[in-house]
């Protein structure tokens, strides 16, 4: 009888494929933002991407400097900005203390926009302290206390602020920059830790632009460093991190990951199909398909995306470790069956691997379900690449192997050597397997259950990891500095940011007027711990309009303040600030509209605060909750029926978490009825779906014990390892039980005909998941090393232990004599 | 007209003079001391100097009380884990803990206080480096570097006075990073006299409003 065949279409059914990947490829750009893999629609992700289009500042650059001896640090952290700043090109500016301090009459413009916002009574006041009598009296009352004085911060303010005006009435007051203050912005309390902040001159909008700046920077603060080394620089140790450094280092990790993982894995899989075949020129011709399919995919993942996020370059090795299967069962039939040609084995092997490839696409699409749009996009490319290469191996990878079976022969040859059933198999019933040899894996089966139970009773479930942590890059020098600045500057407690947004000025203003009752009922209520608003330095339209008349007056007190200040015997030098003070007031009286503040020192400390847009204003402040993060995402919710938007790091875990958990249910529930009803439809049998199901269920369980053994935890990413290990795991099952079936119950040569395949194509599975564990991305890495004991499980189990759980319930009723 | 000797200057590790290390050698001796002074702030932003008396006791290693102006206007006490500097005229008090690295502005401050009376060479140098050492007409002139960059942000340079024949302390002058200069003029030395231990623990009135001051670096 003639075997149906399944012919090749024609070469043709490439074209538009091909045109496809042209175009995805020209779209095709890399993202390196960990907040695009963030779910949008979140709130919390709303206001921390607000926050980091407004005040993260994208051309930032922070270095930390870490050294045993105080003065050594603080000459190493001077020499590098003074040696970045000529460089105009590069450098917009480089500071390494604050900076009025370095220039302490640049402050006199803030301190007079604060006083600018006073409420009128407040500002009209200081008309009577610049009367003539009035100054008179106050230069004489500076000139005393200077005598006497002995603090050196009093000495310097009465110094160069004989009348008192960076003395800001009200909340304003802690918001003033002040006489040798504002160092712990910059410095440990001991000063063996300092910070630079560089701000780059060009635009780094793409990774590419923030790899070369940052390596046009780095020889720059070497050669500062160098400069000091009669003075031991050696000893400072130089961090870098801020925007520009995370970009480059996740782009970097993205370049290792999709050539390192790929590299690995198509290593391994030439390996394990040379220690199975020992035949180059098919394992050649797979590893060429392989990265034909690889290639296609990311182009087509351009086309649909344009960019591929950070997490989704892992897809590389894994749709490697899944698309080799297809060839592998192909080239196995076909040794397996010499008499048949091609379009024959074509036939007999595509519904299985349209099955095969249907689940796992279906696993993977699933993905999308969990609420990570950077996984999602991750499932769409594995299903993508998985769908392409069923149809390549399908069609083209067995004819060049072959090239004398193209045609379809005659009826079925015989089965080749070593995959024929054993003697007596040909009939519907086997002699029964030995008790010898089923004693070991029903050992085994319990031991496997023992020990697993008595791990998860000893030392409990594996512990849930709720924070962001698995969004960060994994061995990153970058975080690590950032660490590091928390530690040394006392920032452990990160607080959370109050994003205020408005159409207008007065809005944003009244807002914050608003909060300000509310966040003091969330203290009393102990929701938060303290909370710090922006109001001292936003704009109050209304008294800036009220205080112009004052402004004017005030500016045209000069002469008199400096006929005064000299009959007391104060020197020109005294009056530097307050000179500038009186101008930035003749500025603003004679302004109209809002009256900014624009000289260095006052866009240094508005830019951390304030963000202006032409129709838009945004103003951030901080709230600490301690470790009461309930209070604070109740607070949240709170504020969120008004538009303000509280957000931070602490908040996205917990947020994203509690979106993962509850999507979970969505993920897991059609793939387990996918599961169950792939099972039912093969076997049409509760005996068979039961076996399948406890194949998942001691894998499962041993996979528990390895993660609580090896102290792992389930995190944002790896739990979304439960379905791809569902998806992928009860292949194995399905294939092992259909060969029993096939083979008539004859264990060894079910073995020897499917048994050595799955053990391949399961190998190239786990060494896919297991290259994750390299991921610069601290989340796929996780993720990959539970898929891969998840799967490796799955394997193992369905093809050692299962074929006797089988004649156990099934075949010995079934197929023994 | 100079008629001492005038001794090497400039190397921070140079070896001190036989006036100095002498100087030092009456110090591990000193147990308490107290003076009246004249204090002289040549100030930048004022364009004549001013001037101030007042009185100062000292006990060993660290405690000391300086009263500015008579009346007082101005006392600072140093117990040796506290500094307190007391405005009788505003009725405030600011308390200041020391150790650690808390004290930051104010460490420094006490260290200009403390400097006219080290123990050792080797507390001296701990501290400083020796810029100069020079005698003229029987009074040296010691010119200290801060070693710590925070001091000498504060205080850059610091000149002590002793006289070469009893090796009492005459004086001591501090400048300021923008260039004014703070002079104590010491007269009426007495060396260990017995002083009452209340100087170093003054009872503050209940009226007096008591503040600790952000302390940063």
């Amino acid at each position: 009888m003639t075997r149906p065949a399944l012919r090749h279409p024609g070469r043709w059914i490439w074209l538009p494929l091909l045109v496809l990947i042209v175009i995805g490829l020209l779209r095709l750009r890399f993202d390196a933002e960990v907040f695009d893999l963030l779910p949008a629609d979140l709130p919390v992700v709303e206001g921390l991407k607000l926050y980091q289009q407004h005040f993260a500042n994208p051309r930032e650059l922070i270095l930390t400097l870490q050294g045993s001896d105080p003065d050594q640090v603080e000459s190493a952290a001077r020499r590098i900005a003074e040696g970045l700043r000529p460089f105009t090109n590069l450098v917009a500016s480089a500071v390494w203390e604050p900076p009025w301090l370095e220039h302490p009459d640049e402050a006199a413009e803030l301190v007079a926009y604060l006083w600018f916002n006073q409420p009128p009574d407040a500002f009209k006041a200081l008309l009577h302290r610049f009367a003539a009598e009035q100054l008179a009296e106050e230069f004489t009352s500076a000139r005393r206390e200077l005598a006497t004085a002995l603090s050196p911060e009093q000495i310097g303010r009465l110094s160069y602020d004989p009348l008192g005006l960076t003395q800001l009435p009200g909340s304003a007051a802690g918001v003033a920059p002040s006489f040798g203050g504002g160092e712990q912005l910059f410095s440990s309390p001991r000063g063996a830790f300092r910070l630079v902040y560089v701000r780059a001159r060009p635009e780094l909008n793409s990774y590419r632009d923030c790899d070369n700046w940052l390596g046009r920077i780095k020889p720059l603060v070497r050669a500062a460093l160098a400069r000091q080394a009669g003075q031991s620089a050696s000893s400072v140790t130089i961090g870098y991190t801020g925007r520009p450094t995370f970009v480059s280092e996740v782009a970097a990790g993205m370049k290792h990951d999709i050539t390192t993982s790929v590299a690995g894995t198509a290593a391994v899989i030439a390996l394990l199909f040379w220690l199975a075949h020992r035949r180059v020129v098919p394992m050649l011709w797979l590893l060429t398909l392989l990265a034909i399919i690889l290639c296609s995919t990311l182009a087509l993942g351009g086309l649909i995306y344009g960019t591929i996020n950070v997490i989704s370059t892992g897809f590389a090795a894994i749709l490697l470790g899944l698309a080799v299967d297809y060839a592998v069962v192909h080239y196995q039939e076909a040794l397996a069956h010499p008499g048949l040609s091609v379009p024959q084995i074509r036939h007999a092997i595509a519904p299985s691997i349209f099955w095969a490839a249907t689940t796992t696409i279906s696993a993977f699409l699933l993905l999308h379900l969990g609420g990570l749009p950077g996984l999602g996009q991750l499932g769409t490319l594995v299903g993508l690449g998985v769908a392409l290469a069923a149809c390549i191996m399908i069609f083209e990878y067995l004819p060049p192997l072959f090239p004398d079976r193209k045609e379809p022969g005659g009826a079925e040859a015989p089965l080749a050597e070593g995959a024929r059933p054993a003697d007596g198999a040909a009939d519907r019933n086997v002699r029964a397997p030995g008790t010898r040899r089923m004693r070991p894996a029903l050992i085994f089966t319990a031991a496997l259950v023992a020990f697993s139970s008595v791990v998860l009773a000893c030392l409990g479930l594996p512990r849930v990891d709720p924070t962001a942590d698995a969004l960060r890059p994994q061995h990153s020098p970058a975080y690590a500095a950032l660490d590091q600045i928390e530690n040394q500057l006392g920032q452990a407690r990160r607080p959370a940011w109050l994003i205020v947004s408005g159409d207008t000025v007065g809005a944003v203003a009244e807002r914050l007027r608003e909060l300000q009752p509310a966040l003091s009922q969330a203290v009393s209520n102990h929701l938060i711990e303290s909370f710090t608003l922006s109001t001292p330095l936003w704009p109050r339209p209304e008294f800036q309009e009220a205080n112009r008349p004052t402004a004017r007056e005030l500016g045209n007190a000069g002469a008199l303040v400096g006929q005064v200040a000299r009959t007391n015997g104060f020197a020109p030098r005294s009056l530097v600030l307050t000179e500038r003070m009186l101008a930035t007031w003749r500025e603003a009286g004679a302004s109209q509209g809002v009256f900014w503040p624009t000289n260095p020192v006052s866009r240094w400390v508005l830019d951390k605060v304030v963000a202006r847009a032409p129709k838009s204003y945004v103003t951030i402040g901080l709230v600490d909750a301690g470790t009461n993060l309930a209070g604070l995402s109740t607070l949240a919710a709170e504020l969120r029926p008004r538009g303000l938007r509280l957000s931070g790091w602490q908040l996205l875990g917990n947020a994203i978490f509690t979106r993962v958990r509850a999507n979970m249910w969505r993920m897991i529930a059609p793939m387990l009825l996918l599961v169950l009803l792939s099972l039912w439809l093969a076997f049409r049998r509760m005996a068979e779906v039961a076996l399948g199901v406890a194949v998942l269920l001691l894998s499962g369980l041993c996979l528990l014990a390895v993660m609580r053994a090896a102290g792992w935890a389930w995190n944002l990413l790896d739990m979304m390892s439960v379905p791809l290990v569902l998806g992928t795991g009860v292949d194995y099952s399905l294939f092992t039980l259909l060969a029993l079936h096939r083979y008539h119950g004859d264990l060894a040569v079910a073995y020897k005909s499917v048994g050595r395949a799955l053990l391949l194509c399961g190998g190239t599975a786990v060494a896919a998941f297991a290259s994750l564990i390299w991921s610069s991305n601290a989340g796929m890495a996780s993720l990959g090393e539970v898929c891969a004991v998840g799967i490796g499980f799955n394997m193992l189990i369905a093809v050692f232990l299962l074929p006797t759980w089988w004649w156990k319930l099934v075949g010995v009723r079934q197929y023994s004599k | 007209m100079a008629l001492g000797a005038s001794v090497g200057i400039g190397a921070a590790q140079a070896p001190l003079s036989p006036p100095v290390q002498a100087w030092l050698a009456v110090q591990t001796n000193l147990q308490t001391w107290s003076a009246d002074f004249t204090q002289t702030r040549t100030l930048q932003s004022l364009t004549e100097p001013l001037t101030a008396t007042g009185h100062v006791w000292f006990a060993a290693p660290q405690r000391f009380r300086w009263e500015l102006g008579r009346p007082p206007e101005t006392i600072a006490v140093c117990s040796g884990t506290d500094l307190m500097l007391i405005y009788p005229r505003l009725k405030r008090v600011e308390r200041i803990p020391l150790g650690g690295n808390q004290s930051g502005p104010w460490g420094e401050a006490l260290t200009m206080l403390e400097a006219g009376f080290p123990r050792s060479e080797a507390a001296l140098r701990s501290r400083y480096d020796v810029q100069s050492q020079t005698v003229t007409n029987q009074l040296c002139k010691l010119v200290l570097v801060p070693k710590s960059a925070a001091a000498r942000r504060i205080m850059p340079r610091m000149e002590i006075d002793f006289d070469t024949k009893d090796y009492l302390l005459r004086g001591t002058e501090i400048q300021f990073a923008d260039g004014s200069t703070l002079r104590n003029d010491f007269e009426h030395i007495v060396l260990n006299p017995k002083l009452d231990e209340a100087l170093f623990s003054p009872q503050i009135p209940a009226e007096y409003k008591v503040v600790e001051p952000t302390v940063t670096r």
